[in-house]
């Protein structure tokens, strides 16, 4: 078990590093500078070059970097908050925060409500309940996150004036309502269909048939016995969830106004600040990678069947 | 006859069997053979079980329904997605503007008018020269001296061929207050000559316009199609790379499988939409200048959809591949060891005939489902990244950068947002429902 997390840590780190490379050498395919401005002289790009080290050689760069993860140093902004050092504009002005708040919460709201909807209806399948939960489910993953945004927008907040129509930082409950909502409704959905399939695979099991047999009442025999085994793929689902949740987060948070990390991003890319792109990459993937172990981890204890060699299959 | 008893078969020599073993078979012997019934093909038999699935059946046809509304609709709707048609703008769905209601009134009094070109929504204006009308069979040609603005001409059939000119501005009441006659002459026109089309009607702006006087239901057609083709373009190149690769991890296995499926790890645990968002920036500047400068027919091919579009689909072949190349790469395995596979293997059968025989056909209810379901997939990345404003340009549209043009006036003009909204759901709806169709049609063991 113990050498197993050791490998599983190693892979994620190598994949991190992976990820930094691929992003620095991306991001410096992107044509133009942040230093580029409309009366940029060359001796003054230049200038600016050598005093941020863009003048060195690509591997250099990339190496001042990592190094710098290393000792916690996100490196300085170039650009949108020019000589700011990046961890400040990540963590410390909120951004970062809001964010996290934003994708857990939404996280909550798509095992809270889509696990037991999952139940129902397996639980009633065939019923009429079944069936409408099927019909807003299959609805939930066709309709495009940013249109349940700006729905809710507009009816509940500007129509009928129940909530704030600009989140902005978050203040208050209120204003949590509709972004996470938005974010969370697609995967709700998503989990909730996964549950049914995975709990109707279960209940079709020898080992329910037995608990049957001993006459274990039904709701016991659902909630003790199948639903343990049905929520592993729910499990399996938490990375490519946070990943989703991270990134749909700045569809959301364009959206409502929220000053998060997303809307960073992708402005950081078009401003070419180097040093933004990649910290806050850096930083998501960690986060997105992190979840990917956490899970893998928290799989080998949940189902004793899977080896624990890190061959898998 | 002699007939060879069998007690235990490793006693079945075959060249122990006399001469004289075999006999003609009888008639009745014959008949068992004969084919009852005809054999029913596994498309067939798939056809047949996704026939009888009403939801999936529904959902097919209503996508049928999408795709002819956007690639045959517009031979229906006069307007186009990227003109911007005068005195148009901002208008509500089935709304006309000023010089529309004009016409419309008088094509109610008139007989039939004529405006140059084909253009609709702006009122007519002719310049100096030769043009010529063609009504029943009958040329009619005529010249300007001067130019004309905002003119209709009016051909009036009670009077048989009487042509006459009149100014719009002069419309009033029903009436045009100044009518002049028009010279013309019946016969071959000039080769110079413009002609001047007829219009019968004037087509309402269904789904309204938006601010710059542009026609919502046209463009909403042409987005459709652009995000149905990326969908479709985006789905094959996943199952091209995917398949391919997938199946080389399966069958060569060893190195090859681990290196293959190492790479596949990485690839998976990246967090794809950031990447998307750092390439689509990356890629379409030099997208741009090599379209520009290249005589390359693809490079020109491609130019016409445009750099965000292009980006898209080298992002797919880059980050998407992967969970198509697990499942082939699974499928492959698993045929591989299966033990028709052996018995062709022990007839003698050769790589080439096991794989285009047993390994493709086994394998293509799998590729057809994962490729469906991929579709909706890259259409929903298509409209998230246009959303952001990094997908297809302006005067392009697709169904995503038309919810995010409507964004700016929301509260006044909903419909702006609901249209395209609406269609780009139902597209991805149905899309779901045919892929889950196609499961259970094509792969019954998996449908409990």
């Amino acid at each position: 078990m113990f050498g197993y997390i050791v490998k599983r840590i190693a892979a994620s780190v190598c994949t991190l590093l992976f990820v930094a490379a691929i992003t620095f050498l991306v991001m410096n395919a992107i044509p133009g500078s942040p230093f580029l401005e409309e009366n940029t002289t060359v001796e003054q790009m230049e200038l600016a070059n050598e005093k941020y080290g863009l003048d060195k050689p690509l591997i250099v760069q990339l190496k001042n970097y990592l190094v710098g993860y290393l000792h916690g140093d996100l490196g300085t902004s170039l650009k949108m908050q020019k000589g700011t050092p990046v961890s400040d504009l990540i963590f410390h002005q909120g951004k970062f925060v809001l964010s996290i708040k934003l994708g857990i919460l939404a996280l909550l709201i798509t095992v809270l409500v889509g696990v037991p909807l999952g139940c129902i209806a397996a639980y009633f399948r065939g019923k009429w309940i079944d069936n409408v939960l099927s019909v807003f489910s299959t609805l939930g993953i066709a309709i495009p996150n940013f249109v349940v945004a700006t729905l809710l927008l507009e009816v509940l907040a500007i129509r009928l004036g129940m909530l704030p129509s600009v989140s902005g930082s978050l203040t208050d409950v209120k204003s949590y309502i509709m972004p996470v909502i938005s974010l969370g409704l697609y995967y709700a959905c998503y989990v909730a269909k996964l549950t049914r399939t995975s709990m109707l695979d279960a209940i079709n099991q020898d080992y329910v048939r037995t608990a049957k047999a001993k006459g274990l009442k039904t709701n016991k025999i659902i909630f003790k016995h199948a639903l343990r085994n049905s929520l592993i793929p729910v499990i399996t689902y938490l990375g490519p969830l946070t990943a989703g949740l991270m990134c749909g987060g700045f569809v959301i948070e364009t959206t409502f106004g929220i000053p998060g990390l997303g809307r960073y991003f992708v402005s950081s890319i078009i401003e070419r600040d180097y040093p933004v792109i990649m910290a806050t990459t850096i930083v998501l993937s960690a986060l997105v990678i992190g979840m990917n172990l956490l899970v893998d981890i928290i799989y080998t204890f949940v189902d004793p069947r899977i080896t624990l060699t890190g061959k898998g299959e | 006859m002699p007939i060879i008893h069998l007690n235990n078969p490793k006693d079945l020599d075959f060249l122990k069997i006399p001469e004289d073993g075999f006999s003609a078979a009888s008639d009745s012997e014959k008949e068992n053979l004969v084919e009852k019934r005809k054999s029913v093909s596994y498309w067939r038999d798939a056809w047949r079980r996704f026939h009888s699935n009403k939801v999936a059946m529904t959902a097919l046809i209503v996508f049928l329904a999408i795709v002819v509304f956007a690639f045959a609709g517009p031979l229906i709707v006069p307007y186009s997605y990227e003109s911007q048609y005068r005195n148009s703008a901002k208008l509500g769905p089935m709304e006309y503007s000023k010089s529309e209601e004009m016409e419309r009134t008088v094509l109610q009094e008139a007989d039939a008018v004529f405006f140059t070109e084909t253009i609709m929504g702006s009122l007519l204006s002719l310049s100096k020269g030769d043009y010529y009308i063609k009504q029943n069979n009958t040329t009619y040609c005529f010249s300007l001296e001067k130019a004309l603005e905002k003119a209709m001409i009016i051909y009036n059939k009670d009077g048989a061929d009487i042509l006459t000119i009149g100014l719009t501005k002069d419309y009033k009441n029903g009436e045009f207050t100044t009518v002049t006659p028009l010279e013309y002459t019946i016969g071959e026109p000039s080769s110079d000559a413009k002609e001047v089309k007829m219009i019968k009607s004037v087509f309402p702006h269904v789904f309204g316009t938006d601010s710059s006087g542009r026609d919502i239901m046209a463009r909403s057609m042409y987005g459709t199609r652009v995000s149905l083709i990326i969908g479709i373009i985006a789905a094959l190149i996943v199952l091209v790379i995917g398949a391919a690769i997938g199946a080389i991890s399966g069958l060569c296995g060893g190195v090859v499988d681990f290196v293959i499926m190492r790479i596949i790890d990485l690839i998976i645990s990246i967090p794809s939409t950031l990447m998307v968002l750092l390439l689509q920036v990356v890629i379409s500047e030099p997208l741009q200048k090599w379209f520009d400068t290249s005589t390359w027919g693809l490079a020109r091919a491609m130019s016409d959809l445009g750099p965000g579009i292009v980006s898209i689909f080298i992002v797919f072949a880059l980050l998407y591949w992967v969970s198509m190349a697990r499942i082939v790469r699974g499928q492959v395995l698993q045929l591989k060891s299966m033990e028709f596979i052996t018995a062709e293997k022990v007839l003698g059968a050769g790589n080439k005939r096991i794989i285009t025989r047993h390994l493709l056909p086994n394998c293509v209810g799998q590729l057809v489902i994962a490729t469906c379901l991929q579709i909706p997939s890259a259409i929903f990345m298509e409209s998230f990244l246009s959303y952001l404003g990094i997908g297809v340009a302006a005067p392009m549209a697709s169904l995503g950068s038309m919810c995010s043009d409507a964004l700016s006036a929301l509260s006044l003009y909903p419909y702006r947002l609901l249209c395209p909204a609406i269609i780009l759901s139902v597209l991805v709806l149905t899309l779901n429902l045919i892929g889950d169709g196609l499961r259970d049609a094509l792969d019954p063991r998996l449908k409990k």
